[in-house]
């Protein structure tokens, strides 16, 4: 099924206002056959937490790129100053660390590729490394 | 002042020291801090409110600090967090010192010096930047006990389908001199537990928490010399009411409501004690926030309300001269432990201006009560209880 929506997906994205719209979230890792419900995905980049077996590390795109407004409007649901408010509350608190931050969609790419277990996410359409496995897009 | 100018010195060092080791071991080593400066003052002159009076200050909450986390391994590390304030009555120094043991991804120990977690933002109370307000609602911010201990805690996270449960259980021991009126008060307790149990689902957020001190000892140097007269002329009961020695503590309930467009959260906490002066103190706030661009807007309702606990003054008056003093002595000394029943309205406003940059602008309604203190400073007493206060801040995270 998810199949299924990522083909229609990345058939509709030839519509650039469409494929600006959503993101998907990447993942580096073996079993190609792993989703993530839209919760997982905020639970791993909130909360860095994760509820299936294998190690995932949540990778960001810097504030200001436009899959991160995506991805912080469709998965999210906060805006960026909660975020920030929430990161700051949670490293000085002594809890966790904001996920690693991109500059660019080649640098979130090439981290992509190089760390195994390393979830980020691209707009939706963007053409993939092959070991790299969509596990979730925004709708 | 030239302790603090001493502290800004030392940690200006300290913080080129450890950048420049940095340098070569930039993954084991992070450095970050916050800062704010906030300016505020109340339109009364007969009475101060969190230090401010009708002259604008800078210098009440107005702080900066300097946190280095150090990773000795991927499960181990240690962290300091050094503050330096300007507020009179707080020292500046040493915030935070402690071990982070995480063996796993759910499971996280710390050791060491750390601030006590109740509310939700109790623990980053100085940290402007991570929470809305310029001024956490006071009733509560300022009148929970215990506000960091030395000892362990355990955080246990638990994914259960899409809720996410985060245990935090602590254990301590807690010391301080607090200024309270302007006279110093030591507080020890050699035992402090309590824990946290904190739901997330989605932007849904339920918090509990508790906090424990089975002997709470304080010391009152000033009063001391009178408790002794009052034992002296043979009242020894009356003494022993004021001596505060023993159990206090505090629960907390909390919800909060996050979307990308609004939020809503309220806490409410009750405190108390077996302690006979100190008084039971209940007390809430709830607040609600809309974000345009971003600006967020936000309104917050708050109230305290704290059982009057005044004890009686059995010495009879017209006896003697001596001791109508110690009767008058008594009185003064019931007059000294505040009465904060306090309503008030803030209406504020957030800007980001940068990922790492917020400022802020609040204007609060004090709505106390008459007899009662009401958490000001009250200077003359014809003042009805009733002022506003006016607050900006800058809010700086690095």
């Amino acid at each position: 099924m998810l199949k299924y929506t990522l083909i229609l997906l990345s058939l509709l994205s030839f519509s650039p206002a469409f494929g600006q719209d959503n993101i998907w979230v990447v993942a580096n890792v073996s079993d190609s056959n792993i989703a993530l419900s839209k919760a997982e995905v905020r639970t791993l980049f909130m909360n860095n937490s994760t509820s299936s077996s294998s190690v995932l590390e949540p990778v960001s795109m810097m504030p200001g790129h436009r899959a991160r407004s995506i991805f912080n409007a469709k998965v999210i649901a906060l805006p960026e100053s909660r975020i920030q408010s929430y990161w700051a509350q949670m490293r000085f608190s002594g809890r966790m660390t904001a996920p690693k931050e991109m500059d660019s969609l080649q640098a979130m790419l090439q981290y992509l590729d190089e760390n195994e277990g390393a979830v980020g996410y691209v707009p939706a359409g963007t053409e993939l490394p092959s070991h790299l496995t969509v596990v979730y897009a925004s709708l | 002042m030239t302790n603090f100018k001493l502290l800004i010195a030392l940690t200006a060092a300290a913080a080129m020291v450890l950048s420049s080791q940095a340098a070569g071991e930039t993954d084991k080593l992070e450095l970050s801090g916050f800062a704010r400066v906030v300016g505020g003052f109340v339109d009364t002159d007969k009475a101060t409110y969190e230090g401010y009076d009708d002259n604008v200050s800078f210098s009440e909450k107005s702080l900066i600090a300097v946190q280095a986390d150090y990773n000795f391994s991927s499960t181990l590390s240690a962290s300091v967090q050094l503050l330096l304030h300007t507020d009179e009555d707080r020292e500046s120094g040493v915030e935070w010192l402690y071990l982070t043991y995480t063996p796993t991804e759910e499971i996280q120990f710390n050791v060491g010096r750390l601030r006590t977690p109740f509310l939700k933002y109790s623990d980053v109370i100085d940290v402007g930047f991570a929470y809305p307000w310029v001024n956490a609602p006071q009733q509560l911010y300022s009148s929970y006990m215990f506000s960091q201990y030395e000892g362990a805690n355990a955080r246990y996270r638990a994914n259960i389908g899409d809720f996410i449960v985060d245990f935090e259980a602590y254990y301590g021991r807690y010391e301080d001199s607090l200024v309270s009126s302007g006279i110093d008060v030591e507080v020890e307790l050699d035992q402090l537990f309590g824990g946290v149990i904190e739901v997330n689902y989605g932007g849904l957020q339920l918090r509990t928490a508790t906090i424990n001190g089975p002997k709470v000892e304080t010391t009152i140097d000033e009063i001391a010399p009178f408790l002794q007269g009052l034992r002296a002329a043979g009242f020894e009961q009356l003494a022993e009411k004021f001596e505060i020695n023993d159990s206090a503590r505090a629960f907390l309930l909390g919800a909060s409501y996050d979307t990308l467009n609004w939020y809503m959260s309220g806490e409410w906490m009750k405190v108390s004690s077996d302690i006979d002066v100190l008084a039971n103190l209940e007390s809430f706030y709830i607040s609600y926030g809309y974000y345009y661009d971003s600006v967020l807007f936000h309104l917050t309702y708050a109230s305290s309300n704290q059982s009057l606990n005044t004890i009686e003054n059995t010495i009879p008056p017209g006896i003697s001269p001596e001791l109508d003093e110690l009767r008058f002595g008594v009185d003064i000394l019931n007059s000294f432990f505040p009465t904060d029943d306090l309503d008030t309205w803030t209406l504020g406003a957030r800007w980001d201006v940068k990922t790492n940059v917020a400022l802020k602008a609040e204007v609060s309604l004090l709505d106390g009560k008459q007899g009662k203190t009401s958490f000001f400073d009250i200077q003359d007493e014809t003042f009805d209880r009733n002022a506003m206060l006016y607050q900006l801040a800058l809010e700086w995270v690095f």
